[in-house]
């Protein structure tokens, strides 16, 4: 029964090892000339503010990253709807639109309630 | 397997509903308004829900429709109701997102109404986490006040933690059977058993009990009921409770009714735990709310008796001490939110000398309070006497004995309650005047309790049938 | 069906006093006294039926109220000639209390919450009597023990009254306690809770004679508690702080007699069970009459000493009930729900008149109150029980039926009883009617709201008695027993008792009209005795410091006492501070840390999961 599981283990051990050992190969390999600026964490171009690892982060990422993720999640289901539009028929045609149209008025939502003003 | 999906037209009204809300709030300035569109909504889907087939299987057997479900999802429109009710009398206190509120609470209705529909651990899952994040944003509304936030971040890390264990037991069941519908796991259960079985069944039945606010996982209850504006702690009281309490029934009666010896005596001892936890934690408290807590957290135990019964009756005083319940919550918590709208307090010393106030908001919170408690002659007498009959006839004597004493034991704390309303002279005199709508809505909700109590033949009578659904 | 509109009638008037009415005091009144009223007219017809066919087997109705496997409790009626008999006394009687009280409580502030309490109190009153099961007794043996709460409560702003009214609910719980407890051993031991099941059970016999004997003492705490016998007989003088019509209708007429009429109702319980249980009711009963007229002797509130005759009368019914003299005990039952509502009605009128309660500060009142004077003297005559008025009848009946049941000791101390109550009745009205005028003021007679029930009280205190008639048929005994009961001794006792309160009512004329041995006299030369009857036999005292101080302040626990307080003391008390310890330790786990919080439940669900996948 456990035994069943063996592939798991040794899969995850196997991820492991690759993961460290392309961290540690490169570190050996690459230049290192540190300078501040090159230290900072990569913010989208905005200054970090404060410690990284207090966890601080502008909330306002995570708002953005919902949304797209909705919409990638959207995109994702268009292409298997697509696919088999013709087997559905109509009533597959219309229930695209329908969710379409909540997530139309999701977007609207979010516009009109400011999620997506940079600026406060 | 058909779609149905005419079984499902309440939901989906009410979901149409919700949506009207969205494109009202674009317009609408009065906020409330848009309470009054979701109360109207909540009658439209009760409506609906009257003439829907009560008998049936929706979207490839994801969802099922049964008496119990229907049974279960009229009660959620009653808590709907009621909340929307308490939410509009609390609007002023609301300072932000005030269209949101309603929105937010029907979300978290259709949540609960698609939980007692459930009928493959997917649809638990999507269903029971579209009900945990609306409670979770609406646990933290009060942005201004730190003790709703502290609840609201309290609520979701340990939300999470439990929805994980679910999550995880869930994965365990799916890969021991290979199915995510109750039915196949069912089927497949019936086979053979093996370590990971219950370990699944156990996980599962941890995590749910997030929900069901027992031990293990109660302790989110007290801060959370504290720092939520009162009509979400209610809708957290009465709804989230239920629908936890409806999974469970389900998932337990129906699917793992098969191997009821695995799960027992877990349940056994959560629900005695529980029992003696939450009556003697609740004995010391100041804050109403954070009292009625814990007096949650000993409800939960004594269902959780029902629960271990696992039999009809067992199931049916399940459903009848969630009626009764879910009366009594809302009867105490509409008295607390009005109340607290004239003295800007949960104290339990702040209810001093209520009854000379408004004699109407202290008879309220007696009856609640005193049914909550188990008192004869009301819903909650019948309720209590119901489960440990349960218990009796079961063999778990032991249980109903802990029962029976921690109830009297419970008696102590709501009477401290009752105490400062009726026998102490308050130093505030004024009386709380309250408008016709709201003297009728209280009435009503003391009628029924009354008459759970003193005439619980018809209620019994018609639970009884529908409990027999869950074997 | 008319049967359940004698419950809902009274509920919906008091209903609709409290959550419409209440402001519209004349109207509360009329809605209370048109339901009672109401109640009156429906209930002729089933006496009707009854007394034509007095052997007519009994109707029962009724519906499922609560059906588990293992409990069926119902609600339902029972009509057969002993409801139907109470339904008349406690109607009729209620609906002249009810008219009385229009008047009595005049311009009262809280005469629409009055009115409310009194017609609770009929529908509670009404659904004992009509009870066909004992959940249902017990549920509405509650619900009277709560309206007489509210009424002796009444004046709430009087802390007299708020003690009182306490003191009788607690006294009340006691007594009840047992009650509940021999419901549950009749339930455990037969599986019903029906009067008519329980009875074909017994019959037949199916239970044992421990049990029963258990079951007839425990639900006789109940008895003694409603009832006021000695030692839970403390509550019913201090009840009188209630308004007068209350004193007459619960107090005296109608609900204190529930406990009669319990005892009447499981009568086959007693008959069934050893000996023992109907001696212990008999003893108990007999005893309470004598201490309660030797109490009578020395008080001088009007009111209290009209309280005492009652607990003297409940003595003699429950001391009936005992020797098995059942329709003995409802006959004097009967007769008492007259004349007592009439002496309490009446001496309701004198206070109205002079707002005083002290008998000494009275006198002569009888030129002033030719009526409420004439009838007050009837309403005694019946209860000291001269011939031709009712009381005799019901007095004699039940001392044969203690002669025949060979209980010597019981017959003397019912005759001494009964020369007792000739003395304090005959100087109750000597003092307040007759001698000199002691008063202050100009009382004049009370308004016709008020004499016109006091006459028709008056005629039936006078002529009910004659229903026992020996030649009648059917008369009294054969409408309760479908026999008559046991006539040996009959002129001898008639003879005697006329003797006895004859003797009676001659010492207290010699005493308090003519002045013979003047009263101070006697109290000064019986000083001890004197104050011991004054202060009730200290009983209440008694309870006052050893029970109430002691639990009340949680400092000494009445050792000295018995071990049931210590019992309570130490389990209620002790328990409670456990509990609440073990609460403020488990609060503590609630830290509020979010850390904390999810290292609790993972770790609950890790050792959860250990013992019971691995334990």
């Amino acid at each position: 029964m456990l035994l069943d599981y063996l592939p798991v283990l040794i899969m995850a051990v196997f991820v492991a090892f690759i993961a460290t050992m392309t961290l540690f190969v490169s570190s050996l390999v690459r230049p290192s000339r540190p300078y501040p600026k090159k230290n900072q964490p990569y913010e989208c171009g905005v200054d970090p503010i404060g410690e990284a690892s207090t966890g601080r982060i502008r909330i306002h990422y995570f708002v953005i990253a919902i949304l797209f993720i909705i919409f990638d999640v959207e995109t994702l289901y268009l292409f298997p709807w697509a696919v088999v539009l013709k087997e559905i028929g109509l009533f597959g045609y219309i229930e695209m639109f329908i969710f379409i149209f909540l997530l139309l008025i999701g977007l609207i939502y979010a516009w009109v309630k400011g999620a997506l003003e940079w600026e406060s | 397997m058909p779609l149905n999906i005419h079984l499902l037209i309440p939901e989906l009204v009410l979901l149409s509903f919700i949506i009207l809300m969205v494109i009202l709030d674009f317009f609408v300035r009065d906020k409330r308004q848009i309470g009054v569109v979701g109360v109207v909504g909540t009658v439209v889907t009760g409506l609906a829900l009257i003439l829907v087939p009560k008998k049936g299987s929706a979207l490839m057997g994801l969802v099922i429709q049964d008496p119990a479900a229907v049974f279960f999802k009229f009660l959620f429109l009653i808590v709907a109701l009621s909340i929307l009710y308490m939410a509009i009398l609390y609007d002023e206190r609301i300072k932000h997102w005030k269209g949101e509120f309603y929105i937010l609470i029907l979300f978290a209705i259709l949540g609960m109404m698609f939980l007692a529909s459930a009928y493959d651990f997917i649809t638990l899952f999507v269903s029971l986490e579209l009900m945990a994040v609306s409670l979770y944003i609406l646990a933290t509304y009060m942005k201004d006040d730190t003790r709703s936030i502290e609840a609201g971040f309290k609520y979701l890390v340990t939300g999470a933690l439990a929805s994980g264990f679910l999550l995880y037991g869930i994965s365990f069941l799916y890969g021991y059977t290979g199915y995510t519908g109750f039915e196949e796991v069912a089927g497949a259960l019936g086979q053979g058993r093996g370590g990971f079985l219950t370990l699944g069944l156990f996980l599962v039945i941890l995590g749910l009990t997030f929900k069901l606010s027992s031990i293990p996982f109660y302790i989110w209850a007290p801060d959370v009921y504290e720092g939520s504006p009162t009509p979400v702690t209610a809708l957290i009281a009465a709804g989230s409770k239920t629908a936890g309490f409806v999974v469970a029934m389900r998932l337990l009666f129906t699917v793992l009714g098969p191997v009821k010896e695995e799960w027992i005596g877990l349940v056994v001892f959560l629900s005695g735990a529980t029992i003696l936890l939450g009556n003697l934690a609740a004995m010391p408290q100041k804050n109403i709310k954070r009292m009625l807590a814990y007096a949650g957290i000993g409800s939960a135990g004594y269902l959780l008796i029902g629960i271990a019964a696992a039999s009809i009756l067992g199931a049916e005083a399940m459903m009848f001490y969630l009626l009764t319940y879910i009366f009594a919550i809302i009867g105490s918590f509409l008295a607390i939110v009005i109340f607290s709208r004239v003295s800007g307090s949960d104290s339990i010393d702040a209810y001093i000398g209520l009854s000379r106030r408004s004699p109407l908001l202290a008879a309220t919170l007696f009856i609640g309070l005193l049914s909550l408690a188990g008192v004869p002659p009301l819903g909650g007498f019948i309720a209590k006497f119901y489960i440990f009959a349960a218990a009796v006839k079961e063999g778990l004597i032991g249980l109903a004995v802990v029962g029976v004493v921690m109830a009297i034991v419970s008696m102590y704390y709501f009477l401290l309650v009752v105490k400062r309303m009726y026998l102490i002279e308050p130093e505030v005199v004024e009386p709380i005047e309250l408008n016709l709508l709201t003297r009728a809505t209280l009435y009503g909700v003391n009628i029924v309790t009354i008459l759970l109590g003193i005439y619980p033949g018809p209620f019994t009578d018609w639970l009884m049938e529908v409990a027999k659904d869950f074997f | 069906m008319s049967i359940w509109l004698l419950l809902l009638i009274p509920l919906i008037a008091t209903t609709t006093i409290t959550l419409i009415t209440r402001r519209h005091k004349d109207l509360s009144s009329y809605i209370s006294i048109g339901a009672v009223v109401l109640c009156f007219i429906i209930s002729i017809k089933p006496i009707l039926y009854f007394l034509r066919n007095p052997h007519a087997e009994p109707l029962e109705q009724s519906f499922t109220w609560l059906n588990i496997p293992g409990l069926y409790v119902e609600i339902g009626t029972l009509l057969d000639p002993l409801s139907v008999l109470m339904l008349f006394i406690v109607t009729f009687v209620g609906s002249l209390i009810h008219i009385y009280s229009r008047g009595y409580m005049h311009g009262d502030p809280g005469y629409s919450r009055f009115f409310a309490c009194l017609s609770l109190f009929i529908f509670a009153m009404l659904g004992i009597v009509l009870a066909n099961n004992f959940i249902q007794m017990f549920i509405f043996w509650e619900l009277v023990g709560l309206a007489s709460y509210l009424l002796i409560g009444y004046y709430f702003e009087k802390p007299s009254a708020a003690d009182a009214a306490k003191k009788a609910f607690l006294v009340n719980r006691v007594g009840d306690f047992g009650f509940i407890l021999g419901i549950f051993v009749i339930f455990y031991a037969t599986g019903t809770f029906n009067f008519l099941a329980i009875e074909k059970q017994i019959e037949a016999g199916n239970v044992g004679d421990w049990t029963l004997l258990l079951a007839a003492l425990l639900i006789f705490c109940g008895v003694v508690g409603k009832s006021a016998q000695f030692p839970l007989h403390v509550w019913l003088p201090d009840a009188m702080e209630g308004p007068t019509p209350v004193s007459a209708l619960i107090h005296a007429a109608t609900m204190v007699a529930a406990g009669v009429y319990l005892l009447a109702r499981t009568a086959f319980l007693y008959h069934a069970a050893p000996p023992e249980a109907a001696m212990v009711v008999a003893y108990i009963g007999g005893f309470t009459a004598l201490l309660a007229a030797t109490i009578a002797l020395a008080q001088s509130d009007i009111k209290r000493v009209i309280a005492y005759s009652t607990l003297a009368s409940l003595g003699y019914m429950v001391m009936a009930m005992g020797v098995g003299g059942v329709s003995a005990g409802m006959l004097y039952l009967t007769t008492h729900a007259f004349f007592k509502a009439l002496l309490f009605l009446a001496a309701g009128s004198v206070i109205h008149a002079l707002h005083t309660n002290d008998i000494w500060k009275m006198g002569g009142l009888y030129r002033k109150m030719k009526i409420t004077g004439s009838t007050f003297g009837i309403g005694a005559l019946a209860m000291i029980g001269v011939f031709p008025f009712s009381g005799f009848f019901a007095k004699d009946e039940i001392l044969v039926a203690t002669l025949a049941s060979g209980n010597y000791v019981l017959f003397i101390g019912g005759i001494i009883t009964a020369f007792l109550i000739a003395i304090f009745m005959s100087k109750l009205v000597f003092v307040t009617f007759f001698g000199e005028e002691r008063y202050e003021g100009h009382p004049h007679e009370s308004p016709p709201v008020m004499t016109v029930p006091l006459i028709i009280l008056a005629f039936f205190a006078a002529v009910s008695g004659f229903v026992a008639l020996p030649g009648l048929e059917p008369n009294f005994s054969t409408y309760i027993d479908g026999h008559v009961e046991g006539g040996e001794g009959g002129h001898f006792v008639a003879i005697l008792s006329t003797l006895v309160v004859l003797a009676g009512i001659l010492v207290a004329w010699l005493i308090y009209q003519r002045g013979f041995v003047r009263a101070e006299v006697i109290a000064n030369h019986c000083h001890p005795l004197y104050r011991v009857l004054e202060n009730r036999f200290y009983i209440d005292d008694f309870y006052d410091r050893v029970i109430v101080e002691r639990i009340y302040n949680g400092i000494g626990r009445a050792f000295n006492f018995t071990e049931i307080h210590i019992i309570i003391g130490f389990f209620v008390n002790g328990s409670a501070f456990i509990t609440r310890e073990i609460g403020k330790a488990l609060r503590l786990l609630t830290t509020g840390r979010l850390q904390e919080y999810a290292l609790l439940m993972v770790g609950g669900v890790v050792i959860l999961l250990f013992f019971f996948i691995f334990g």
